[in-house]
């Protein structure tokens, strides 16, 4: 098992900077205001993989009580702060923002509301440790890649909601 | 490297890799309007599966 950890560690690496510039790349060409959605999009549907991996893990005996307990807490407060993002994103949008600087701020406030750093949690079994290093570092990733997206979006053409 | 470790690292980068281009695909066919929708609908059913993962 020892093998295994430098080599995942570098395949986590691989696959989070893989992420963010695949992230950063679909942000281009696209406005804030699409860019936006498509990052809440990419951590929805992140998140919804690692509860399929956390009910698998934990139905084979790899993950203990506290542990899921703690996986879902963080998978929660994602979600929950991935919808409020979302509808102060469509708000905005509503009220006819085009600037990429407030939509990289409510990124940034998204990001800032998710402080748990899940690749530190720690779990009884090695194999959980990898393999929810790589599961919750793609919900990480997605998470940090939105801001970034944003920024390199093209700014908005035309206004919507009349400003 | 271990073959075992080097193919296990390959398909991992392979799965994630298919994955974010089959997103990315499935999101540049909706209007905005889809996509939040689509946000939306996978939002609310985590929330779900979440209570259900707890619950067991």
């Amino acid at each position: 098992m020892r093998k295994l950890r430098p080599a995942r560690t570098t395949a986590i690496a691989f696959v989070t900077l893989a992420a963010l510039w695949f992230t950063a790349a679909n942000g281009c060409g696209k406005d804030p205001y699409r860019t936006a959605l498509a990052g809440s999009d990419d951590v929805a549907n992140t998140v919804a993989s690692a509860i399929k991996v956390t009910t698998q893990y934990y139905g084979t005996g790899k993950l203990n009580d506290p542990e899921k307990a703690t996986i879902a807490g963080y998978l929660d407060t994602v979600t929950g702060s991935n919808m409020k993002f979302r509808h102060a994103v469509m708000d905005m949008h509503k009220a006819g923002v085009t600037d990429s600087a407030q939509y990289v701020a409510l990124a940034q406030a998204f990001v800032n509301s998710v402080p748990t750093d899940p690749v530190a949690f720690h779990y009884h079994s090695a194999e959980s440790q990898a393999k929810f290093g790589e599961v919750l570092g793609a919900v990480k990733a997605a998470l940090n890649g939105i801001a970034l997206a944003i920024q390199n979006a093209k700014p908005a053409t035309t206004t919507k909601g009349g400003q | 490297m271990d073959p075992t470790v080097a193919i296990n690292l390959g398909f991992a980068v392979l799965n994630e890799a298919i994955n974010l281009i089959r997103g990315i695909q499935a999101q540049s066919g909706m209007t905005d309007d889809q996509l939040a929708a689509h946000a939306e609908a996978t939002d609310l059913q985590n929330k779900d599966d979440i209570k259900k993962l707890l619950a067991l």
